[in-house]
Order: structure tokens, then C-alpha cells, then sequence
């Protein structure tokens, strides 16, 4: 952009002695905004100009016979000859396919044309469309391959990403993530607002750029930086302020209901030992009586469950110095979410700073740092799993609207000695509160203008302390004096990257070189502390006032990565493309010999498009075809699993003197080594008619060798597990992604994107021997997660005694199938895979429809073939225990004096479950359809908002989560699998939020 | 110019830090921990090494699944109301039965922590006990296949360090098990001393568990009979070496502070100084045998008790009214708070009595006994004997507890919670000693040698001028009465399912005394009778333990 400003300030001062002068304003088609900055040049000359703030251009030209070409980045250009006219308004429309646009790859960008590898690329404008306060939100269902799922219910929660199936089980299956070029765990800390780009490296010839570490895929992000103009400030403001509404509840039993379901629990006992019984079975104290006769019964989430809510503000102003010598971008951000459960909130306060300077013509430097505090109240989980196990007899206040203690002692009661919830919430604290910083700081140097040398250093910190604090009335002090918790940790990490850059054109042959050698630092520290018995209340900030001190601990860890990288680009007529990387990485946590691991890859690509025979084919714009084959690692290996340490603490004495042990971790595996993925990838990059239809369809195939597993040693061994290299498994799949512009007129354009993925994942050797290895759940030819459980096969009926006993069952329980018929039910024979929890296939869809400034958008994600194992189905279907809430399920109940018979195949009668039902009344299918968002918005029109000197000014309406399709009976498919003890899975929300964009 | 000169300057020193800091750069430091190898060859080292193996012992005698494996499933005790159901009556016992399985795979890792303590007994720095830690190291790890083969049968023989994974083991017999105990013990008791400081294996420790080696492997048809039984005798001999059972009473053996009374002779050790969190790392034996108190203990001075191995209507059958042993080990005065009767114990003649569960023969005396002191007694709730039922709703009698609490493994210490009490559990004891002496001699046909044993520890018990009464002769002695003995003696000190199966009586007296095995006999079903059509009489090898071993594993009779 300089150089051409310079140009047409030259222009204008040796054109202004003819007096030929054209004038006019650029508009975007699409918006009607005003388009600053757009290059206007007379066709074949250097002389041109360029549009101001408001859109408009004065040119001279030297002859009214000539044609002017309007161009600008993202945008079509355009050819207008003047025809004589003085004044020329015109409005460009925005480029459907982006095929210049570059696309940020592992330590560089390419323009997204030469890609040779599969990489789906987001905006940050539309990862924040969704609304979320998590990045990944926005991302749910609009990239093929990226399985993304919420992790729990609460303000703040984190997603789950997975990029072409499961490799390992070993860590995480989570991607590498790069934030800046900074290597970070997470990406909770970043506000959606302060993304640029997202691009998603799927392939391994994309990810073997980061070798060890790109076998799960690498999402790499690029926080905003300073652009525009010389001498341009802009200022934006995006905000929303919302609602979390409570939503899609669990059908639980109502009052009567329960009642029905506790006297069953007891009758059925009774039926079976002959014990008698009579109407007032299992409720027969005054209490219960009273309540029934009264139908004083209560709905617990009506007292712990609130609406709650979710602001987000986001500030940035940006822009370039007058002698366009200094690019900045300062943003400040602030999330504000209260959870939909009491004592559930989440804050996130953000800075962020870009500088990036010319020192000299061949120097130049620049700076960046991402700083965010998080203040997260976590709330008390053990009371919300409490809470939604109160049963409707037992009430919170008393009849003077005390809180009661222990509301299953309350009067006669005989129920829980639970703590009542709503006290355990108000008397706890749980307080996390997070620095994190991630930054860079680099230094280029330009010696010639085909080679570059950049050194970049990339630190990282994070500061994380977690307070607790339990007053006597909770739960966990019973009424003794009050205890308290403090944790802390820290991490601290660089990456030191020197790269050198070379790209030279001969002739028709372009080619380039990146050479990098990297080195990679993390350390980490933690301390805790527990005591009790605290005089008075001081939360967690008096420790030191306690009589009892319960725990104390510290821990350290270091691990260190050295890396040599290179990447070869070469094309011929920008038609054959080939690239070549590899990358050598030497690891601390791995015991030496076993230390470096090499990661090469290869990429091909064919643009057809540009052959002579398809050239003049107007129908096809872009076609490239894309083959590749490369390898990538995984070495999420613990530090210092190679080696056996002293490092399980013991506790005895002798004789009352205390004699602390030290006994050995385990089993170490030293001949550890890198896991390797090895990838064949062939695409095809489209775009018809002009742009109008686009996208691209993937098939890979990967197979994880030297599958890094943490693997559980015979028990004969001593136990335990130890991380092994046990096998390999392969990953094989299609994605494919197509956006379409429906509908593009001046005032009129309707956009729709689909993905859809398609993903098999099967274990294909297990220690070398292709022997299943049940205790673990591994079998040769199934994917990594299955579900191996008996087979529900209904509930036996009062008819089948006689059968039943065989079983040594008896009428009411779960019966399970018998497998091999053999007449008897084992664990060995009649177990099988029943399902997986890895999802058949994944998709999404996205529609944007634009008319003049109203805009309505939505986008739906899917995920479909899951069976989990559901914790929150254990919990509320256990009808074998009788004091708790339920699920609202028709169980069995044969005929008895008191209540009424029902004669059911689904659910076993209560305290009568038999030996199967808890273990196969948990798989449940998780599938699901869900809308993600829907956003209705209305942007002013420029001409109005000029005058009051503002560029743009926009409003939203935008719902999240308004309906989800799922069989799945507990709070949210998402987070089916998370521990109902966790605080993670409860009730999932809807929420509306209110939005604005401003922009001066 | 002489900004660049500055930047390659600059550069230049970053190029040197990047060659000096490479050099190491990936070397692995740990701050936190230290390498096991080069610690246990230190003398420090090794004492911890050995300290963490007596800690398996609290692993595997401290927690809940341990106190069903060896209390479930007998004569003596009922499943309670949240006890699993799998080793209350058999017949829901599957290999899969989560407490089969921590039993045993705690266990394994015992006796991986045993074998390196004797890997590195040869390497680590000398001391003057080394010979006596391998003596002790080889004693536990024999103990813990002693525990093994008699719930499991023949299991997998480890004795070598373990530092690599192995993935095949299999299952030796029963026989070379015992065989590989009795060598290890006796090469223990070359090696340990006589005497060797509180909580330490001794000689004496050794001696005693020879004996009972000896009498189990006796009964076995790959045992040696009478040459066993023998041998019992001669251990059990040496241990009691003419050390009187009455230096101490019965009261006083358990009451709370008289853990390392010299009745004892091994213990698993518990004090609060050496436990982290009151509420978890202290043992459970204090937390069963009982109805459920309530959930207010912490303020209510009484303690958490798990509603689970409820002592049955048979047990409480076989005390007399000579017999001290029933108020000694039962809460049968239910003082106005529980804890009272050790926090007011000179005192108890001023406080409430709440609860009395009146034993049959005392029932005509109630109101006699309210006399002596109606200030205290007018308000006590009286609970006759035939009202100690299983309490499976929390009602139990008129909101009394049922049946009465065992109190001897109280600890008014505890914090209120399971895993709390900071009491020893008691392994082995002098009257245990005595009991297999008698045992011993009655299969050797000595029923007056074996008589005058068992009449040890029951003039202990009578009652004072009553041990007349209690006096049994040599024609009386009947395996069974010598059960019945164990169980008054012994009740809850974890040794009654062993004390079962060893004498072959498990099925025959469950059948007659347990009512959840008779449930099942009413209802048509063995409930020992396995699928398979043989009877389960040792526990199952774990499903898990048969799904991660390589070799193919034989599963045990009747599962």
C-alpha cells in the first residue's frame, strides 16, 4: 500500500496542469459503506489516487478517453472507461473466493492458491459471530474434520477439539495450539474479539512443520494487528450483554411420582423376604405423612438455579503513524458471565498491544503481547450434585424460612445427612484466578529483497491460584470450625525461533526456502497448602490462623524441545506446486538414544484451472487437485516417566513415631519413543462459476505407529500404568466443505456453508502380537474408544421365574442377553462392543442472509453415532437406590397391596435392579443436532452514521443454543461423559444476547 | 550505520548464547523427586523404602474392601444396608466384584515394594539391621501370599523386582505357594531378632505365623496332616513361650490407648501424628460391625459408623450370662452421647444411660436394674434381645439403633468420617495364639491339651467368680466349639472367613446361621453354587487381573 500512495501523489502533481479532472465515490456493493483507501488508476499510466475516509477520489486525468481500473484488496476490481464524464460513483463487490488471500501456515503464510495441503482457514469476525466466550464456540460445525464439543455447563467452560479422529489416549488428543507463535495449552484466555485469523492444520504434510507435536492437528491463531492507512486511527467497539437461561431440563420425578417410586423401593424388598408392609411403607414417619397429605412436595432447581448472564466488551483502536513507520493495535477486552447455577461466575479481563516498526530500510522489529487475567468463581460442586439428588419430600426453608441444616433430618425424616445445598453454596468459596501472558518480540533483517532473517522470541507465563474456603455449615465441616485450601501454580515458557527466509522467481519456476532452528523451554511450579479449623472466618487468606494443618505440598517440572526445521517451496508456471519439509526435534523427556525423531513430509499440488484446456472454460475458476504423504509426532509424554523415582509417599509409624516412606513410582518404560503419524492426504480445491460455488473435499488416511498409550500392567506386576509405544491405529476419513453464494445482488446476497466429516477410526496392532487386550477395552479392528458392556435385553417378567432363576435372577431385574447361548451369563463370553463414543460423522451448517443493512445468520452443528458412557444415567436411573431423585422413567413393579402394578421392559424395578442394570443402563446415545446460533442484525447506513462521524455502527439480536435434537435424556450431549460429581455436567442454558459494533 | 552495526552486534551475542545453550539443552532435570535407584542405595533411602512396605499394610488391612474380604460372607455377620451384596452372599459374587479386585491387585503391588526391598538389601549401604530388614521384608512379602492363597488359591509366584513390564503370569499351585511361605518365614525368622522395637517384625511375630501357616496347610489334601498340625503345635508353643493370657483383661486389651499391650504380638500401626487427613488415612476397623449412627456425629460425640456388617442374632447367641465378653465388645449401655463411656469412664455412675440392649438372660431384671439408680435410668430405652434386628430403613427400634454397636475398636480420637481411626488393628494376639494351639492339638487328637488351651481364654472371659462356669473339658471340644470360641474371642479382628474356609465349615455354618444365605435357600437357590455347578468357596481371580495378563489364566471354581 505505500509504495502505491507514493505513486499517486506523484501522479497528481505532474497530471495537474491539464485540468482533466474526475471525481466520484466508491461503495461496497454489498454494505453501502463508504470503501477508504481504494486504489483509482488510469489504465496503462502510474497515475493514480486513492479513495479518502469517506469513499470519495479526485483524479486528474490526461484524457477522458481513458479507462479507470478501481481496485482493493478482498475486492473484484473494476474497469470503468470515463467516457467523458467528470463524476463517476461506482460500488465493488467483495470477492466470493479468496484465492489470493493468505492463509497463515506453520511459521509463514502462502496465499491460499498454492497451498499444496489441507488447512481450513476462519475469520476471528466469524469465530466471534456465534457469541460465545470461547474461540472454538464459533468454530463448532463450520470446519470439516475439527470435532468440536462443549466441555461442561459452566460461565466460561472450555471446548474439546478434535482434528481427524483419535490418535493416542496418552494426554490429551488435543491439537497444538499457536497463539503469536507461542506454543500454548489452552485458548481460554483469548477473547474471541481479538482474532484475526484461524487456520486449522489438519494434514500431516501440513502439521510435520511442528513434527513432535502435529500429529493431533495444529490450530494456529493470529491475534489482530495495526493495519490501514498512514496517518489512520480507527477505534471499534464490540459489545453484546446477555442472558443464560436454564434450559432443556431432565424429565425428573415429580412429588407424587417419587413418592410411588420409594414405597415400590421398599415394597419390593418386602415382597421378596415376606416382611410385611402396609400403605405407609417407606414414608411412615409423621413427617413424610404430613407432606404427602399436604402435597407439600418441592422443585429444587427452582431454589439453586437462577437466569444468568454473559457480557462481553471489546475495545480496539488501531492504525498506522503518519510517515508509515509504526503499525499498532491496542485492544482491551472484558467477559462477564454468571453461571446459571448459584456461585458459578466467570470474568476475563484482556489487554493486548501490537507494535510492528521499520527501523531502516532493511531492519525492522516489532512487539506483541496478549495479557489476560481470569477470575473464575467455581462454585461449589459437591453441593449442585447434592442439590439435584434432594428428593421432593425434603425442603430447603423451614416453616419460619430458615435454612435447614440437613433437610433429610428435618422433623421425623430418616432421609440423607446432606448438607442442604443451598447452605453448602453459601458458605463455600471456590476461587480461581489466572494470569496469562503470551507475547513475542522479533528482529528482521532484509539484506536483499529475496532474503529475509527474522529471530523471534516468544515467552509465555501463567499464574494460576485456586482458593477454597468451607464455613462449618457445609458439608464438607459438618458443623466443625471452618477449613480452607490455597493452591498455586506457575508456568513459564520461551520458544527461541531463528528462521531465514529465501524466495527467488527464475523464469517460470518459483522457489523458496525456510530454514528455522527453534528451541523450546517450559517450566512449571506449584505449591499447596490444606489446613483446619479456622478461629474465625478470614476465607482462604489467613491460613496461618488454623490449629490443624493438614497437607502440605510443592512440584516442579521442566521439559525442553530442540528443533531443525526447513520447508522447500518450489512451483513451475504457478501451476505444479511441490513443497518439501522436514523437521528434526530432540526431546528432554525422553530417555537418551531414544531423544531425536525426524518428521518429513511431501506435498503436490495441480492447478488445472490453469491448463490451456480449462482456461477458457468459464464455468471452473479454481481447480486444483492436492496429494500428500508426511509424517507427524506425539511425545505427550509426562516428564520423567522414563525413570523410576522414589516418589509415592507412604505413611506409617512405629510405636506412634511417624515413619514416612518412600516407595517406587512403578514401572518405567525407558525405551520410550516418539509416536508417528504417517499421512496420506489427497484433496481437491473448487470454485464454479465464478466464485459462486466453492470449497474443497479431502481423503486421508493415517496410520499412528509406536501409538503412545498409557497402558495398565497386569496386576501381577505390582499394577499400575506406564506409557508405552503399544500398537498402532488408523484414522481414515472425509471432509468435505462447500459455500455457495445462493443469492448476490447489489442489495441481496445469501450465503450458505455445509461441512461434513467422516471419520473411522480402528486399532490396527496391539504389542505386536494382534491379541485384543480386554482389560484395557482395545480390540484389533474397533476404534480406540468402544463401549464393551453385556447387552440389555429388557426386564425379567413375573412369568419367567422359572427361567430367571437359571440366571439367578429374579422377576423385576435387568436381564442381559446370553451371548453364546451357552445358558449362563459371563463376563468373558457375553460382553461385547456395543458402540463407540467417537461419532460416526460430523457436520455443520452455516447460512448468512444479507439484504441492504439487515443481516440474519445461523449455524448448526451435528454429531451423530454416539454411544457414551453416561454418568449422569448412573446416577439418576440407579433405581436401586431409594433416597434420592430420579429420572422420571416407567420401572417395573409387580402387583402389591399399595401401589400401582407395572408391567415394563425398559427399567427394572426399584431396589430390585439385578446385577447388569447399573453398568448397561449407562450407555446412552449422545447424538445430536444443534442450532448453535441465530443472529438477526441491522447495520446503519453509512451515509446516516457519517454525519455523526462514525464509519459504522451495527446491532444484534443473537440466541445461542435455541434447540438441540438429541435422544440423549440427561442435561447436554456435549458434555454427556463429564462426572456428574464435577460441577461440569448440569444443566445446559439458552442465551440471548443483545449486541453492538461501533466503528470510528 | 552505527544503528546496524548494533543490531549485528546483537545479533552476534544471540548466535553465541544460542551455541553455549544448546549443548544440554534437552537433558532431563528433575528438582522434585528423586531417582529411586540411586536412593534406596542410601541408607536413608533404604529405611524409607522400608517404611513404605509396613504402609502396604494399612492398604491392605485399613480400608473397606479388606474388612468385607475378611469379614463378609460368615456366620457371624449380616450384609448391612449399603454393604456390596457380591461377598455378603455369593451368589452375586462375580469376577468382576470391585472389592476382589482392589484386594488383590493391592496386594500384588505389596509384594512388588517387598521384592525391592529385598533387591536392595544386597546393594544399599550397610547398616547393622539390614540383615534384620531383609528378615522383615521376606516375612510381610509371605504374609501377603499368605493372605493371597487363601482367598484366591494358587496365584501367580512374583519375587523379583519388577522394573520392566512383563506381561505373563501364571498361576502356580497352591501347594508351591505354601511351600515358597513356610521357606520364607523360616528364613525370617533366622533373620529377625527377638526382640526388635514396637510395630517391627519380630521372632516371635514369625513364630506365630508359622503356626498358622502349619494348621491352615494342614487341613489341605496337598498338605502334610498331622505333620502340620505338628509343626502348629511346636510354633504355637514357642510363641505363647509360658506367657499367661491374664496379665490383662479382656476389657482392658481393647480399650482405646492399650494398643501395644504385651498381648499383642502384630499390628498394623496407626497414631494421628502419622496420618495427613484425619478423615482418610486413618483405618476403618472402627467404622463397621454397627447400624448407622447418624450423620451428626462431629457435634453429637458418637461415631460414623457404615451401617454394614451387622453382628447377627447367631453371634449374640453365643455369649452366656458368665461371659464377659459381650459388654466388652458391644455398646450394650448406650451412655446419653456414645462417646461418654471413654470420655466420663470414671465418672459413668452420673450420666444418662440412653439406650440398654438387655441380653436374654438379664431381661427379668430390668426393672431391678432401673432401681439402682432411677435418676440416670428411668429414660432408658430398653431393647430386648430379640429386637436387634438389622436396621435396613434407619428406623431401628422406637429410633434406637439396632442391634447394639461393637464397641471394641471405638476410637473417641477419630475424626468423625470412614478411614479415621487412629487406632492399631490388632493382627495377631496372645488369645489367638492359644486358639491355635487348641486347633492344633484337637486335630492331633489331644483334646485335654487342646481343652486346657481354649480354657485359657475362657477363664480370662468369665465373668469374676464364674470361671467354674466357663470351664470346658476335653470331651466338650468340637471343631465346632472351637469356631464358636474364635467368634467370642475374635469377632471382627478380621479373621472369621479365614477361620471358615480354613476348617471347610463356611458353607455348612452360613447355611445355618446367615440369614442373606438363607434368603436364598428359601428361594430355591444355592447360593454358593456357581454357574459351572461347583460351589465358590474361594474368591474369584479378578476379571481384570484374567484380562491383562497375557497368559491364559483358570478362573476358580463356581464363577
Amino acid at each position: 500500500m505505500i509504495p502505491v500512495t507514493l505513486l499517486v501523489l506523484i501522479g497528481f502533481s505532474t497530471a495537474s496542469a491539464q485540468q482533466l479532472t474526475v471525481s466520484g465515490r466508491v461503495i461496497d456493493g454489498n454494505t453501502q459503506e463508504a470503501l477508504p483507501g481504494v486504489n483509482v488508476v488510469v489504465k496503462g499510466t502510474t497515475i493514480g489516487s486513492a479513495t479518502d475516509a469517506n469513499g470519495k477520489y479526485n483524479l486528474t486525468v490526461p484524457s477522458k478517453n481513458d479507462t479507470l481500473t478501481f481496485s482493493y484488496i478482498g475486492y473484484k476490481s473494476k474497469n470503468v472507461p470515463i467516457k467523458g464524464r467528470s463524476v463517476i460513483n461506482i460500488s465493488l463487490n467483495q470477492k466470493v473466493l479468496q484465492s489470493q488471500q493468505l492463509v497463515v501456515v506453520g511459521y509463514g503464510s502462502q496465499k491460499k492458491q498454492n497451498l499444496t495441503t489441507s488447512i481450513s482457514t476462519v475469520t476471528g469476525v466469524k469465530a466471534a459471530k456465534v457469541g460465545g466466550t470461547n474461540l472454538l464456540n464459533g468454530l463448532q460445525g463450520q470446519v470439516a474434520g475439527a470435532d468440536i464439543t462443549q466441555s461442561s455447563g459452566r460461565p466460561g467452560s472450555s471446548f474439546n477439539i478434535r482434528i481427524r479422529g483419535e490418535t493416542s489416549l496418552t494426554g490429551s488428543n488435543n491439537p497444538l495450539y499457536v497463539v503469536d507463535g507461542a506454543i500454548v495449552d489452552n485458548i481460554n484466555f483469548l477473547n474471541p474479539q481479538s482474532i484475526k485469523n484461524i487456520s486449522i492444520l489438519k494434514s500431516a504434510a501440513a502439521t510435520s512443520i511442528y513434527g513432535s507435536r502435529g500429529s493431533n492437528g495444529v490450530v494456529i491463531i493470529t491475534t489482530k494487528s495495526g493495519s490501514g492507512q498512514a496517518g489512520q486511527l480507527s477505534i471499534t467497539y464490540n459489545a453484546y450483554v446477555g442472558i443464560r437461561h436454564p434450559a432443556r431440563m431432565p424429565h425428573f420425578m415429580s412429588g407424587p411420582r417419587w413418592v410411588e417410586f420409594r414405597q415400590d423401593a421398599v415394597i419390593s424388598d418386602a415382597l421378596a423376604s415376606g416382611i410385611p408392609y402396609d400403605s405407609t411403607a417407606g414414608v411412615s414417619d409423621a413427617t413424610s405423612q404430613y407432606k404427602i397429605k399436604h402435597s407439600d412436595y418441592t422443585n429444587w432447581p427452582d431454589y439453586f438455579l437462577r437466569n444468568g448472564s454473559m457480557d462481553n466488551h471489546y475495545l480496539t483502536i488501531s492504525g498506522v503513524t503518519k510517515n508509515s513507520d509504526v503499525n499498532y493495535n491496542v485492544g482491551l477486552g472484558y467477559q462477564d458471565a454468571q453461571g446459571t447455577i448459584k456461585g458459578q461466575a466467570y470474568k476475563q479481563y484482556s489487554i493486548k498491544s501490537a507494535v510492528r516498526t521499520h527501523i531502516t530500510k532493511k531492519w525492522s522489529g516489532g512487539a506483541n503481547f496478549n495479557f489476560s487475567f481470569q477470575n473464575n468463581q467455581l462454585g461449589n460442586h459437591h453441593a449442585v450434585r447434592t442439590a439435584y439428588r434432594m428428593n421432593p419430600l425434603l425442603a430447603p426453608y423451614d416453616s419460619t424460612g430458615n435454612l435447614i441444616f440437613k433437610p433429610g433430618k428435618f422433623g421425623t425424616f430418616g432421609y440423607t445427612s446432606s448438607v442442604n445445598p443451598l447452605m453448602d453454596i453459601q458458605n463455600t468459596v471456590n476461587n480461581e484466578r489466572t494470569m496469562e501472558g503470551i507475547g513475542n518480540a522479533y528482529l528482521e533483517f532484509d539484506p536483499v529483497n529475496w532474503l529475509q532473517l527474522k529471530s523471534t522470541f516468544n515467552p509465555e507465563f501463567r499464574f494460576q491460584r485456586q482458593g477454597q474456603y468451607w464455613g462449618p455449615l457445609t458439608d464438607e465441616r459438618q458443623g466443625k470450625d471452618a477449613a480452607a485450601s490455597l493452591s498455586k501454580n506457575e508456568r513459564l515458557s520461551y520458544t527461541w525461533n531463528n528462521k531465514i527466509t529465501a524466495t527467488r522467481d527464475f523464469g517460470n519456476n518459483h522457489l523458496s526456502f525456510m530454514g528455522l532452528f527453534s528451541m523450546e523451554y517450559h517450566r512449571g511450579e506449584g505449591s499447596n497448602i490444606n489446613v483446619e479449623n479456622l478461629p474465625f472466618n478470614s476465607s482462604f487468606y489467613n491460613l496461618g490462623s488454623a490449629s490443624r494443618l493438614d497437607n502440605v505440598g510443592s512440584s516442579y517440572y521442566k521439559t525442553t524441545l530442540t528443533s531443525y526445521v526447513f520447508r522447500i517451496n518450489y512451483s513451475y508456471m504457478n501451476k505444479y506446486l511441490v513443497t518439501l519439509t522436514n523437521r528434526w526435534d530432540g526431546s528432554s523427556v525422553l530417555a537418551s538414544g531414544h531423544k531425536w525423531g525426524m518428521f518429513p513430509a511431501i506435498s503436490l499440488a495441480w492447478r488445472l484451472s490453469k491448463e490451456k484446456f480449462l482456461q477458457n472454460v468459464n464455468a471452473i475458476s479454481e481447480l486444483k487437485l492436492r496429494g500428500s504423504y508426511g509424517i507427524s509426532g506425539n511425545n505427550s509424554v509426562s516428564p520423567y516417566s522414563t525413570q523410576i523415582l522414589a516418589s509415592t509417599q507412604t505413611l506409617y509409624d512405629f510405636g506412634g513415631n511417624v515413619a514416612k516412606g518412600f516407595a517406587p513410582s512403578g514401572v518405567a518404560n525407558q525405551n520410550l519413543t516418539w509416536e508417528k503419524t504417517h499421512e496420506y492426504d489427497f484433496g481437491v480445491d473448487f470454485g464454479f462459476f465464478h466464485e459462486r460455488v466453492s470449497g474443497n473435499i479431502d481423503y486421508y488416511n493415517k496410520l499412528s505407529t509406536n501409538l503412545l498409550l498409557n497402558r495398565q500392567l497386569p496386576l501381577e506386576s505390582g499394577g499400575g500404568t506406564i506409557s508405552d509405544n503399544i500398537g498402532s491405529v488408523r484414522n481414515k476419513g472425509v471432509e468435505l466443505s462447500l459455500t455457495t453464494v445462493n443469492i448476490l445482488t447489489h442489495d441481496f446476497s445469501w450465503q450458505t456453508t455445509f461441512t461434513f466429516s467422516k471419520n473411522k477410526n480402528s486399532i490396527v496392532k496391539l504389542y505386536g502380537n494382534n491379541s485384543n487386550d480386554i482389560g484395557n477395552g482395545w480390540f484389533i479392528g474397533e476404534p480406540i474408544q468402544v463401549d464393551y458392556s453385556y447387552v440389555f435385553d429388557g426386564i425379567w417378567q413375573q412369568d419367567q421365574v422359572k427361567e430367571a432363576k437359571k440366571y439367578g435372577q429374579t422377576p423385576g431385574q435387568a436381564r442381559v442377553k446370553d451371548l453364546n447361548g451357552d445358558g449362563k451369563i459371563t463376563s468373558t463370553d457375553d460382553r461385547k462392543i456395543i458402540g463407540t463414543p467417537e461419532p460416526s460423522w460430523t457436520g455443520g451448517f452455516s447460512t448468512d442472509v444479507n439484504y441492504k443493512g439487515l443481516e440474519l445468520s445461523a449455524s448448526v452443528s451435528a454429531r451423530q453415532g454416539v454411544l457414551v458412557n453416561s454418568p449422569f444415567n448412573s446416577e439418576f436411573e440407579n433405581l436401586n437406590d431409594r433416597g434420592r431423585q430420579k429420572l422420571n422413567v416407567n420401572f417395573y413393579m409387580p402387583s402389591n397391596k399399595v401401589t400401582p402394578t407395572h408391567i415394563e421392559n425398559k427399567y427394572p424395578e426399584p431396589h430390585n435392579i439385578g446385577k447388569y442394570w447399573q453398568e448397561v443402563s449407562a450407555y446412552q446415545n449422545a447424538s445430536y443436532i444443534e442450532i448453535n446460533n441465530i443472529r438477526l442484525g441491522y447495520t446503519l447506513p453509512t451515509r446516516l452514521t457519517k454525519n455523526w462521524g462514525i464509519s459504522s455502527l451495527g446491532f444484534y439480536f443473537n440466541v445461542q443454543n435455541p434447540f438441540i435434537f438429541t435422544p440423549y435424556t440427561g442435561f447436554d450431549p456435549q458434555y454427556a461423559t463429564q462426572n456428574v460429581y464435577s460441577g461440569n455436567n448440569v444443566n445446559s442454558s439458552v442465551n440471548y444476547q443483545l449486541g453492538i459494533n461501533l466503528k470510528i | 550505520m552505527k544503528m546496524k552495526k548494533k543490531f549485528i552486534l546483537l545479533l552476534g551475542i544471540c548466535g553465541l548464547f544460542l551455541i553455549a545453550s544448546c549443548k544440554n539443552f534437552i537433558t532431563e532435570t528433575n528438582k522434585s523427586n528423586i531417582n529411586s535407584d540411586s536412593y534406596y542405595k542410601t541408607q536413608t533411602g533404604y529405611q524409607k523404602l522400608m517404611n513404605s512396605l509396613y504402609a502396604q499394610l494399612r492398604t491392605l488391612y485399613g480400608q473397606s474392601d479388606d474388612v468385607w474380604m475378611y469379614s463378609g460372607g460368615t456366620d457371624i455377620f449380616w450384609r448391612g444396608r449399603s454393604q456390596p451384596k457380591g461377598l455378603a452372599s455369593y451368589a452375586n459374587l462375580t469376577p468382576s466384584n470391585g472389592n476382589v479386585t482392589q484386594y488383590y491387585e493391592d496386594s500384588y503391588h505389596a509384594i512388588q515394594v517387598a521384592n525391592t526391598a529385598i533387591y536392595y538389601n544386597s546393594k544399599t549401604a550397610s547398616s547393622s539391621d539390614l540383615k534384620s530388614r531383609l528378615g522383615e521384608a521376606k516375612f510381610l512379602r509371605a504374609l501377603f501370599y499368605f493372605n493371597l492363597v487363601r482367598f484366591y488359591g494358587g496365584v501367580a509366584l512374583t519375587t523379583n523386582m519388577i522394573n520392566k513390564p512383563v506381561l505373563d503370569f501364571k498361576r502356580a499351585s497352591a501347594d508351591s505357594v505354601y511351600t515358597f511361605i513356610i521357606n520364607q518365614m523360616k528364613d525370617a525368622l533366622n533373620d529377625v531378632p527377638e526382640q526388635n522395637g514396637p510395630g517391627r517384625v519380630n521372632k516371635r511375630t514369625v513364630r506365630f505365623y508359622l503356626a498358622k501357616v502349619y494348621l491352615t496347610r494342614g487341613y489341605k489334601k496337598y498338605g502334610q496332616g498331622q505333620a502340620d498340625f505338628k509343626q502348629a503345635a511346636k510354633y504355637a508353643d514357642a510363641t505363647i513361650n509360658g506367657q499367661p493370657l491374664n496379665d490383662i483383661s479382656f476389657e482392658k486389651e481393647w480399650y482405646p490407648g492399650n494398643e501395644n499391650n504385651p498381648n499383642v504380638i502384630f499390628s498394623v500401626q496407626y497414631s494421628s501424628s502419622s496420618m495427613i487427613d484425619p478423615k482418610a488415612d486413618g483405618n476403618d476397623q472402627n467404622y463397621f460391625f454397627s447400624p448407622y449412627l447418624g450423620g451428626e456425629g462431629a457435634t453429637q460425640g458418637y461415631p460414623y459408623r457404615s451401617h454394614t456388617l451387622y453382628p447377627d442374632p447367631f453371634l449374640f447367641s453365643l455369649f452366656t450370662k458368665y461371659d464377659s465378653r459381650l459388654e466388652s465388645s458391644f455398646m450394650i449401655f448406650y451412655y446419653q452421647h456414645y462417646y461418654d463411656f471413654y470420655n466420663d469412664h470414671n465418672s459413668l455412675d452420673k450420666v444418662n444411660v440412653k439406650y440398654y440392649y438387655v441380653p436374654l438372660w438379664a431381661e427379668n431384671n430390668v426393672s431391678s436394674w432401673r432401681q439402682q439408680d432411677p435418676q440416670h435410668r428411668d429414660s432408658t430405652l430398653i431393647i430386648p434381645e430379640q429386637d436387634w434386628e438389622p436396621d435396613y430403613s434407619y428406623q431401628g427400634y422406637q429410633g434406637a439403633p439396632t442391634p447394639p454397636p461393637v464397641k471394641k475398636f471405638d476410637d473417641p480420637n477419630a475424626s468423625f468420617g470412614s478411614n479415621s481411626s487412629t487406632r492399631n488393628i490388632i493382627l495377631a494376639r496372645l488369645a489367638d495364639v492359644y486358639l491355635v494351639k487348641a486347633e492344633a492339638e484337637f486335630k492331633l487328637g489331644n483334646l485335654s491339651q487342646a481343652a486346657q488351651a481354649i480354657n485359657v481364654v475362657r477363664s480370662r472371659a468369665a465373668k469374676p467368680g464364674d470361671v467354674a462356669n466357663m470351664t470346658i473339658t476335653a470331651s466338650q471340644v468340637t471343631i465346632d466349639l472351637i469356631l464358636n470360641e474364635r467368634a467370642r474371642e475374635l469377632l471382627g479382628e478380621y479373621h472369621r472367613w479365614f477361620d471358615l474356609t480354613r476348617t471347610g465349615k463356611l458353607m455348612e455354618r452360613d447355611k445355618k446361621y446367615n440369614r442373606n444365605i438363607q434368603l436364598w435357600l428359601n428361594q430355591g437357590v444355592d447360593p454358593f453354587k456357581g454357574n459351572d455347578g461347583q460351589y465358590k468357596l474361594l474368591r474369584p481371580i479378578p476379571q481384570k487381573a484374567i484380562d491383562l495378563n497375557h497368559t491364559t489364566v483358570k478362573q476358580n471354581p463356581g464363577y
